[in-house]
């Protein structure tokens, strides 16, 4: 079965620095576990190329859930 | 194939404010700012002009040189913080050092220095100058909303200056680009008090607004493709580059750039720490420290990228040619 958009998306996150071991689900709160506006940038661009997509520049997800939106939002259109 | 760099100088204002000092009027600390930026204090004017800054940095450059300021035959300053919106800062700079060859701005933002690098040597080229004087003086504490803790912790003010003469290997590489997006960085212009005009551009208040994740990105893309593009068309492997001097706006966006290349981070100057982002004269000030320390050992090749508001990159590889200051007999 192929890997849900969440489980891709969720992968480049903990590619992040520090992100291995947390737990990551549709509700956590990038920046409580430390992924600030740049580094979420880079785990934006890294999922353009992932996926093929382009992403807004100024799109500022809080949360997995809402990256995981903008990604699937863009690939369903 | 046209110039060498024989002399660098540079000047800060007396006054450091460190990111503590910092949060006692804004929402930040220390740890957010070092750790985002890898910025722990700037220098700011407060007595000081920037025509006298520049007139220092000048100065110590011409003294590197070994020339007096009646031997240049021209002045480009890049700066987007002058003391004056007419004349040129770098007219101001040429009063006080006493030269008198055509002087004149370059306005390109934190990229400047490597574009009025550029035109310097389109002087020297076409042969109306054989030694001209590259200075970037920039004061972004006066374009600095210090209410805004998203952009006043980052800058200070400093000048730096160049000075080259015609001869010579460098540049092996110069490229200048646009992508053109004004709201990514902006500072408006002197709304001025016309009664006629209604235009919505003209807003009180000069301060900078910055679109932080469209030029972080935008930095980290642009910059890995100018230094890849620089290696294919000159052909000298990324490992051959002795020193990479990219502009200090951010160690974390060097630090991408560095990671994307695979380059070795010891090659990459980081001197931000102590002086934040200083716009264009990022890349003078870091070459002038290289050299005072004697980092920089002749033939060695050193890339420069400029990037920033515009968008604005640039991008050159220069064969460090000057020798180790000597004192004039």
């Amino acid at each position: 079965m192929a890997e849900s958009t969440f489980d891709r998306v969720v992968a480049i996150l903990k590619d992040q620095e520090g992100l291995d071991d947390v737990e990551l689900t549709r509700d956590t709160n990038l920046a409580s576990v430390g992924l600030d506006s740049m580094a979420t940038v880079e785990a934006v661009m890294a999922c353009e190329d992932e996926f093929g997509i382009e992403i807004d520049p100024e799109a500022n997800p809080q949360t997995v859930g809402e990256f995981v939106d903008i990604v699937d939002g863009l690939l369903n259109k | 194939m046209s110039y060498t760099i024989i002399g660098t100088g540079s000047a800060l204002p007396a006054r450091s404010v460190t990111n503590d000092e910092l949060s006692t009027f804004l929402d930040t600390s220390d740890e957010w700012i070092s750790s985002r930026t890898g910025i722990r204090e700037r220098r700011v004017c407060t007595t000081e002009s920037l025509d006298e800054l520049g007139e220092s940095a000048s100065r110590r450059a011409l003294e590197s040189a070994g020339i007096a300021p009646e031997d240049l035959d021209l002045i480009v300053c890049s700066s987007t913080t002058a003391d004056h919106l007419m004349p040129a800062e770098a007219c101001a700079v040429a009063e006080r050092l006493g030269a008198s060859c055509p002087a004149f701005d370059v306005s390109a933002a934190c990229s400047g220095f490597v574009f009025a690098l550029d035109v310097a040597d389109g002087y020297l080229s076409r042969g109306r100058a054989k030694t001209a004087l590259v200075l970037s003086a920039e004061k972004c504490s006066r374009i600095m909303n210090w209410e805004d803790r998203t952009t006043c912790v980052l800058f200070g003010d400093a000048a730096a200056a160049v000075v080259v003469r015609a001869g010579g290997e460098s540049p092996l590489w110069c490229r200048l680009r646009t992508i053109p997006n004004v709201a990514a960085i902006d500072v408006p212009g002197v709304a001025g008090n016309s009664p006629f005009d209604q235009s919505v551009d003209s807003a009180p208040g000069s301060y900078m607004t910055m679109r932080g994740r469209s030029v972080y990105r935008f930095a980290v893309t642009e910059v890995t493709r100018e230094l890849r593009q620089m290696s294919e068309q000159t052909g000298v492997p990324l490992d051959q580059v002795d020193h990479f001097v990219l502009h200090q706006a951010n160690e974390r966006i060097v630090d991408a750039v560095v990671e994307r290349l695979g380059v070795d981070p010891s090659r990459v100057v980081l001197n931000l720490a102590h002086t934040g982002n200083v716009s264009s004269a990022c890349i003078p000030l870091a070459l002038d420290g290289m050299a005072r320390k004697g980092e920089l050992k002749p033939g060695e090749l050193v890339a420069l990228v400029g990037f920033g508001a515009g968008l604005d990159v640039a991008s050159t590889l220069v064969r460090w040619e000057a020798e180790p200051k000597a004192t004039p007999s």
